[in-house]
């Protein structure tokens, strides 16, 4: 997996050793969770989260693209204790996660970390950066360091202007 | 007309650079050609059958004539001298070499043009009326809203990779120019002096492989609300339009599969949060754009019924009858230059007309011209006191062909010469129907009569809105070409029915003048072309795609 960006207060970082994992779907290999920071992708979580609360640690949610806007907001009192929400990118050009994320964020109240995973290309950035997502872990092949000083570049540009204005 | 300020100026020139920077890590291998596609695509540069072209916005079709000086330069300088003009306000450079295009991309912006969106499945350059702010029937001056709608859309950040492309069309008049109910959303303003002014949307239209007539899904929706109604239809679409079919993906099926009476409720569903929000339009954002549309300081004239060198220039009469427009202002005329030359594809334009648009519209028209639908540009401002003098300029580089809404009027893609997707060459279809149809006598007594040659079902050319359309298909490697009839344009605008088997290319121009011969056969005194089909149908136009009935009308000059 490569280094994840994440936006800290005044700046982005590189992280290297960011220990979020997306959580088996296999029954058996969920018997013997171990301890860790694990995304659950929302089908699992709806159907166990009793369980994944017992644990006593801190937990994610997976969203894959196809997720019903529905089922976010049944989630919406609950959203505050996700330390993460991640948002499933299978191709970069799939972009109904980024309804997701204006939902999540401007309608849900999400202020936790909304993260960009899978196909996430510097092209992107943009897009994602003004939709509220504050991290991003990078396709395979693109260089962190790069997408590290696009998005810093991005402070200053004029393509961030809000479509209302 | 929209003059860009420090902002927007920095916008595009940020996004010239951001391509720049694309196509360098695609040819250092970067990116994949299946990462840079979508991308070049967002910025209008497709890979075509000879060669990459570039397609250039032209917001809402209004261009200034500095504008088309600079477009006139890049074309001879980085293409072969010439451009075409499509139905939505664009401009297509034929044959630009990728690595020229960030260049390209930077002379545009110095002169406030850009290719963001022009392509792609985004929302694409907004359309309207070439007699926007000047039709006697106009109530209301759509090109503010239009500019706002621009505005909105460009690098809208949710719905930069939608299912598909998104056309927005919005028109304020009385009589609709601007194609809207063949839209994925057409705006149309409420008939009625109301205040503050209210639209009915129109939604899921679209021409293409499979043609829908756009339904109306809201009337009376104030104009504030605009941009939140217009984000609930596009997020419904971005959430739930199909991305496994490309042939499915289109607003249009998304509200057919799911009914009108289901996608409005999810629509008001979403509108419900967004209505009131930070979309909402205010006055004051509203009345800062309008007043890069104010009107320009008229002289005050006195109409001008009668125009004296028409007695002695025929010609002139009948460019008088064809070309001008009535106008808003006493004294003032709109003027269709046409691009529809004998001998010069639909829509094309040399460098050298370029230049003289542009000196014409210095010269008469307020440094301003229009892109119209029909693949026509629009002086829109002329005094009715040089319309003579404008008439002696137009036609020394072929703009003032008289046939402005008949036969030979018309629309066509770029097709098989160009275009990668085609079945068959439209544009030499175009060619013989041009050469046929040559005699202005003939033309004028047949009357308004529209042609739309499309090259395949993508239907670029409309020929599904033509009173005679025209489609290339293929049949085992072989040019074909299927005739429909009784299309339409306009507020009763409406898709033509398929009259009979496809023909093959050779015999189009045969067919087209069997048609013709049926009309003038069959029509009562004043009846239009499109009257007379509805009163006898197509029955008796079937016999004219025979073999046999073709060979009559081979070579004839109708
Ligand atoms: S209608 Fe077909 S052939 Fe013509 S320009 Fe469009 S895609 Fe190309």
């Amino acid at each position: 997996m490569n280094a994840l960006i994440r936006e800290s207060a005044a700046d982005f970082q590189i992280v290297f050793d960011d220990p979020w994992r997306i959580a088996p779907e296999e029954e058996a290999a969920r018997q013997s969770l171990p301890k860790g920071a694990w995304l659950y992708p929302l089908a699992l979580w709806q159907k166990e989260e009793a369980l994944i609360r017992a644990r006593g640690e801190a937990f994610g949610l997976w969203l894959y693209p196809d997720t019903p806007p529905a089922a976010l907001e049944a989630l919406k009192a609950r959203l505050a204790d996700f330390a993460v929400i991640a948002l499933d990118f299978p191709v970069f050009t799939d972009g109904r996660a980024y309804s997701l994320a204006r939902l999540l964020r401007e309608r849900l109240g999400y202020a936790g970390e909304l993260r960009a995973v899978g196909h996430v290309l510097l092209d992107t950035l943009l897009f994602t950066r003004r939709l509220g997502f504050n991290a991003w872990a990078m396709s395979e092949r693109q260089k962190v360091e790069d997408a590290l000083a696009h998005l810093q570049s991005l402070r200053q540009s004029h393509m961030m202007r809000h479509p209302y204005q | 007309m929209y003059r860009y300020n420090p902002d927007d100026l920095a916008l595009i020139r940020e996004r010239a650079a951001q391509f720049r920077a694309q196509v360098g890590r695609w040819r250092s291998g970067v990116l994949r050609d299946d990462e840079f596609r979508p991308l070049r695509l967002q910025n209008g540069l497709y890979v075509q059958r000879h060669a990459p072209m570039l397609r250039v916005a032209v917001p809402y079709g209004m261009i200034s004539s500095a504008q088309l000086r600079r477009l006139a330069s890049i074309s001879r300088r980085y293409d072969r001298g010439y451009g075409h003009f499509t139905t939505r306000h664009n401009l297509q450079l034929n044959w630009v070499r990728i690595e020229d295009v960030p260049d390209i991309l930077d002379e545009l912006s110095e002169v406030e043009m850009h290719a963001i969106q022009t392509s792609g499945n985004c929302i694409r350059n907004v359309t309207t009326d070439p007699l926007a702010g000047i039709a006697p029937d106009e109530a209301l001056d759509p090109r503010p809203l239009a500019e706002i709608l621009r505005q909105w859309s460009t690098l809208h950040p949710e719905f930069a990779f939608l299912p598909r492309k998104v056309k927005i069309a919005i028109s304020g008049s009385v009589e609709d120019r601007t194609l809207a109910w063949y839209h994925d959303i057409g705006l149309r303003l409420d008939s009625g002096d109301k205040e503050p002014p209210t639209f009915s949307v129109l939604v899921g239209g679209g021409l293409g492989r499979t043609p829908l007539r756009a339904q109306i899904i809201r009337r009376h929706l104030p104009w504030r609300h605009i941009l939140s109604y217009l984000e609930a239809i596009v997020r419904v679409f971005n959430l739930h339009g199909r991305r496994d079919n490309l042939y499915k993906a289109r607003l249009k099926i998304l509200v057919q599969r799911l009914g009108l009476a289901e996608f409005s409720r999810q629509v008001d569903a979403e509108w419900a949060h967004l209505k009131d929000g930070p979309a909402t339009l205010t006055e004051e954002r509203y009345q800062r754009i309008a007043a890069h549309f104010h009107p320009p300081v008229y002289r005050t004239l006195a109409p001008q019924a009668v125009q004296p060198a028409a007695q002695t220039h025929p010609d002139f009469a009948r460019w008088l009858a064809r070309s001008v427009h009535a106008h808003k202002v006493p004294g003032y005329a709109a003027v269709t230059l046409s691009l529809k030359a004998p001998g010069q594809a639909p829509g094309d334009i040399t460098a050298a007309q370029m230049e003289s648009v542009a000196a014409l519209a210095d010269a008469f028209s307020f440094g301003e011209a229009r892109i119209a639908h029909e693949q026509n540009l629009v002086l829109a401002d002329v005094e009715q006191g040089r319309l003579f003098e404008l008439w002696q300029a137009a036609q020394k580089d072929a703009l003032a062909t008289p046939s402005v809404g008949l036969l030979t009027d018309m629309i066509c893609c770029p097709g098989g010469d160009f275009c990668d997707l085609a079945n068959a060459r439209s544009t030499a279809i175009a060619h013989a129907i041009q050469t046929r149809f040559a005699d202005l006598d003939t033309l004028f007594d047949l009357g308004e009569i529209s042609l739309n040659i499309s090259g395949c079902v993508n239907a670029c050319g409309h020929h599904h809105v033509g009173n005679i359309g025209i489609l290339g298909v293929d049949r085992q490697g072989e040019e074909f070409y299927q005739i429909t009839l009784g299309g339409r344009q306009g507020s009763a605008a409406r898709v033509g029915k398929v009259i009979g088997p496809a023909v093959p290319a050779a015999r189009v121009a045969d067919v087209v003048s069997g048609i013709i011969a049926v009309y003038r056969r069959e029509r009562r005194p004043q009846e239009s072309f499109l009257q007379t089909f509805e009163r006898i149908g197509s029955a008796p136009f079937k016999p004219c795609l025979r073999a046999d009935d073709a060979k009559q009308h081979a070579g004839a000059v109708a």
